[in-house]
């Protein structure tokens, strides 16, 4: 058989190109066609499957190229996907992408590629939706009762094992509040003890919550969950240690803007988190290295990056950008019609915080800061809800589908 | 193969100053070209050479032939003007026209920024064979690179049914 394929190589004025050379051409494709190319040849497909082909290849790609959203609750049936960057394929049809899943499952996280899935009180799945694996997560070992958070912990730029961090909160009479947290980790398989990684002075913060609890959002190391009180959570997932830090400050009253709207007092969350109001939720992301927090409050957006204060030694929200979006969507009525009807909400970040997507009366708009243009991205479909909120909005990345990280252990092909 | 005896860089067509410093490339077939250190420079390879104390002699190139050599140097002069105009549209439109080669020579020019570690022309090489490829099925990959199918059926149908929304 060898010989006989042979005789396709007839020698040709074609130099033989190097693996290193292969690598450069193949970063500059998209994960589709790199996933076909591993069928080329053998070479080729020790080239793509290697670990450092994988780490290099997520570093040169966006952070965002699509979005899931539910079109009700985030069962899998009514989940869409949108993409956003038109050079990669899309994900066409998402339902087809979690035929593992039997009964009905909620979409709860999704991080760099990677989705989290509850499909009952007893199990949870972590999938990837590009290669159709997944990872069963036994959920026996969380206790429901004092679930305060999760969040998955993967960069496949850095690793290509994830860990799936969960939260609980126990009260101790007399001590207060602590925060517990356990970790499942890909690579073993296997959930680790739990640990203590905080004490919450119950003077201060009796109400404690996170805005979206199962949405713990991964960068730099460290995962995120918006608090209550204008607070956010971080855990450091290396060093197991975490902290509460004050998110920026909400609009001054001496703003000639327009107020945000007043938070509503708080209520007993319902059991996805849809009572809050969404009305001062922001997002993170990251740029250069610094976080970068967005909130958009009626229809002002503001973003600020954290950075290091050289002279009192703490960190700082320093404000980045400020735009009225009543002003800017005025100014593009011609192209996008009117659309400044109705609440705006902000979803998330674009690619290194160049811009965000804004979810507005049945539309996500993609709204750029460096051209101050906003363009649509997608009508949704959905018979129930007019706007898709913060908690129905998953990010999704395609580069992890060649990290493939899900084939590197447990896998569980469908 | 076109002639590129009338882009051979020589020292009286040279439009820089007088005072810059020249270094001699010597290609694969023992041609000699003298070019300014700034343009030699964007080379990585020759400016690790150089700040080995390589500067006063000719540069053997070995695998890189006299035509090829002149159309890298092209390239190296060009982007040198570049950098200190910073036309951003001139720049896209001169590349683009100057990509636009054969098959044979393109191959060549990434085998040549390759070795001489050319950042943005193995930028700009490795970029339109990604453009020319991508959407192409694995046996037009073979052909194009010339490249022996040595994977195994029982192989090829594991990394379909693996990857099968890519085959789609």
């Amino acid at each position: 058989m060898m010989e006989e394929e042979g005789e396709e190589q007839v020698p040709s004025g074609v130099p033989s190109l190097n693996s290193d050379v292969y690598s450069e051409i193949l970063y500059r494709l998209n994960v589709k066609s790199i996933s076909r190319f591993k069928s080329v040849s053998k070479e080729w497909n020790a080239i793509i499957s290697s670990p450092s082909f994988a780490l290099n290849y997520s570093k040169r790609k966006p952070s965002i190229t699509g979005f899931f959203y539910s079109s009700s609750r985030a069962y899998k049936e009514k989940l869409r996907y949108v993409s956003i960057d038109h050079r990669e394929d899309d994900v066409s049809d998402p339902s087809s992408c979690l035929g593992f899943l039997d009964n009905p499952a909620i979409l709860r996280n999704s991080c760099n590629g990677l989705l989290h899935w509850s499909c009952s009180r007893d199990l949870h799945y972590i999938s990837n939706p590009l290669t159709r694996k997944s990872v069963p997560v036994p959920w026996t070992a969380v206790d429901v009762s004092v679930f305060f958070s999760s969040g998955i912990a993967f960069d496949p730029s850095v690793s290509l094992h994830f860990e799936l961090v969960v939260l609980m909160l126990q009260f101790q009479s007399g001590e207060g509040h602590h925060l517990h947290v356990k970790t499942f980790r890909s690579e073993t398989g296997q959930w680790g003890e739990t640990k203590k990684i905080l004490t919450i002075d119950p003077q201060v913060r009796v109400r404690l919550f996170p805005i979206s609890p199962y949405q713990g959002v991964y960068l730099n190391g460290c995962l995120h969950w918006e608090m209550n009180d204008n607070a956010l959570l971080v855990y450091n997932v290396n060093q197991e240690s975490a902290y509460l830090m004050e998110l920026p400050p909400l609009q001054s009253s001496s703003s000639s803007y327009p107020q945000p709207r007043r938070r509503r007092p708080f209520r007993f969350m319902g059991l996805l988190g849809e009572q809050r109001s969404n009305s001062l939720t922001g997002c993170l992301g990251e740029s250069g290295g610094c976080l970068h927090w967005c909130r958009l409050g009626q229809h002002l957006l503001q973003v600020w990056s954290l950075q290091n204060n050289e002279h009192s030694s703490s960190v700082d929200w320093i404000p980045k950008y400020t735009v009225y979006l009543d002003a800017l969507l005025l100014e593009n009525s011609q192209t996008s019609g009117a659309i400044i009807k109705g609440e705006i909400l902000v979803l998330g970040f674009l690619h290194d915080c160049r811009g965000v997507l804004l979810s507005q009366g049945g539309k996500v708009l993609a709204y750029h800061f460096g051209s101050n243009l906003a363009n649509g991205v997608t009508k949704i479909e959905s018979n129930v809800w007019s706007v898709i909120q913060p908690y129905m909005f998953f990010p999704f990345v395609h580069s992890s589908a060649v990290a493939n990280c899900l084939g590197l252990f447990l896998c569980q092909s469908i | 193969m076109a002639s590129s005896s009338s882009s051979l860089p020589s020292p009286s067509s040279s439009s820089s100053s007088s005072s810059s410093k020249k270094l001699v490339l010597r290609s694969s077939d023992e041609k000699h070209f003298e070019v300014d250190e700034a343009v030699a420079l964007q080379s990585e390879m020759i400016k690790q050479m150089v700040e080995d104390g390589f500067g006063g002699d000719v540069i053997p190139l070995l695998n890189v032939s006299s035509n090829i050599l002149s159309k890298v140097i092209d390239y190296c002069k060009k982007h040198v003007d570049f950098d200190s105009k910073k036309k951003m549209d001139d720049r896209r439109r001169w590349d683009a026209e100057y990509i636009d080669v054969g098959v044979d020579e393109l191959y060549h020019l990434i085998m040549a920024a390759n070795y001489r570690n050319i950042k943005g022309l193995l930028d700009l090489t490795c970029q339109k064979v990604a453009d020319t490829i991508k959407g192409k099925k694995p046996k037009q990959i073979r052909i194009i690179f010339n490249i022996k199918n040595d994977v195994t059926p029982e192989g090829e149908q594991k990394i379909r049914k693996e990857h099968s929304w890519a085959f789609e």
